[in-house]
């Protein structure tokens, strides 16, 4: 049986931000912006969704003339389909704990 | 060189190490996080930017790495192995040779412990050596069945000890109550030889995982 792990919470700041614009490609210095990860934390998420399939990259020409092509990235559709699910059920769980704690008080 | 053009050097050396760091199969995704750095205005930025690349790319290079194929990891486990096999050999060999009246008695030898040893300890201990033995050749050729070799024996080591210690005839726990009394690190060497085994069958367990990536 395949053990599901719980994604952390930055791989869930990271689909969230991928998820906000699911059929734009954007760079990794933006994506790092948006989540406020560093390259050390942004880049072995966006490999690892990659490799499951939830990611797809492509190599882009600057805009700016002289540059080097980025890489860009944007979910798949079982991204999409995964990033959804997983958001949905940390808010389910956030709204859950939120009413367990009301009802304590 | 001011303080700014000194960091974008800096920045461009780390970058070009990462680059050359990273696995062959993470070679597009180092270039990639790489060139993001020309995106980066800021020289601070860059520089804490091409630090983690450096990170990425040293994790990467590990997770890729079969440790078994560095000969000094190979050669230490191989060391190990031959230590715990002169002990547990050494011991089954003098516990066997006065079983069998082999040996004189002598005050050298703790007489009356090896009287109280059961005949099987000093069998069981002698296979658990000699499959110790095995291991060091499994380990050297790099066989996958290393791990075993080296995790059943040590099982059975651990096994054949505690029964020994639950014995109150054979003393071993008086004797160790009485060095423990005397030093309270007595009991140091042991727990970490215990660590360094599971370190090692752990090195070996790893080094069998299909990874997705191959450096080889």
């Amino acid at each position: 049986m395949i053990r599901s792990r719980r994604p952390s919470s930055q791989t869930l700041a990271l689909l969230a931000a991928l998820l906000e614009q699911p059929q734009q490609w954007q760079y990794g210095y933006e994506l790092s912006k948006g989540t406020r990860l560093k390259s050390g934390t942004l880049y072995p998420i966006l490999m690892r969704l990659s490799d499951q399939g939830f990611l797809h990259s492509r190599w882009k020409d600057s805009d700016q003339p002289g540059r080097p092509p980025r890489h860009v990235y944007r979910l798949s559709t079982e991204g999409v389909a995964f990033a959804r699910r997983e958001l949905e059920e940390v808010t389910a769980s956030e709204s859950s704990r939120r009413l367990i704690k009301v009802g304590a008080r | 060189m001011t303080l700014e053009r000194a960091s974008m050097w800096l920045t461009h050396q780390i970058i070009r190490v990462a680059t050359r760091m990273a696995p062959h199969a993470r070679e597009e995704w180092a270039q990639a996080m790489t060139r993001e750095v020309d995106a980066t205005f800021d020289p601070q930025d860059a520089l804490g930017w091409a630090f983690g690349c450096l990170q990425v790319s040293c994790h990467e290079r590990l997770k890729s790495m079969r440790l078994t194929n560095l000969w000094l990891v190979r050669w230490s486990i191989a060391l190990w192995l031959a230590l715990l096999a002169i002990e547990t050999l050494g011991y089954a060999g003098i516990t066997l040779a006065y079983k069998l009246g082999f040996l004189p008695v002598s005050e050298y030898w703790n007489a009356t412990r090896l009287e109280v040893t059961p005949l099987w300890d000093p069998i069981a201990t002698s296979a658990i050596g000699v499959t110790f033995l095995l291991a060091i050749g499994l380990v050297l050729k790099r066989r996958q069945a290393a791990l075993e070799a080296i995790a059943f024996p040590f099982v059975l080591m651990l096994l054949v000890v505690a029964i020994r210690f639950s014995r109150p005839e054979s003393g071993d726990l008086q004797s160790l109550s009485i060095a423990y009394e005397r030093s309270h690190f007595v009991l140091v060497w042991p727990v970490a030889g215990v660590l360094l085994t599971i370190l090692m069958c752990w090195a070996l367990w790893r080094d069998r995982q299909p990874s997705a990536l191959s450096i080889e």
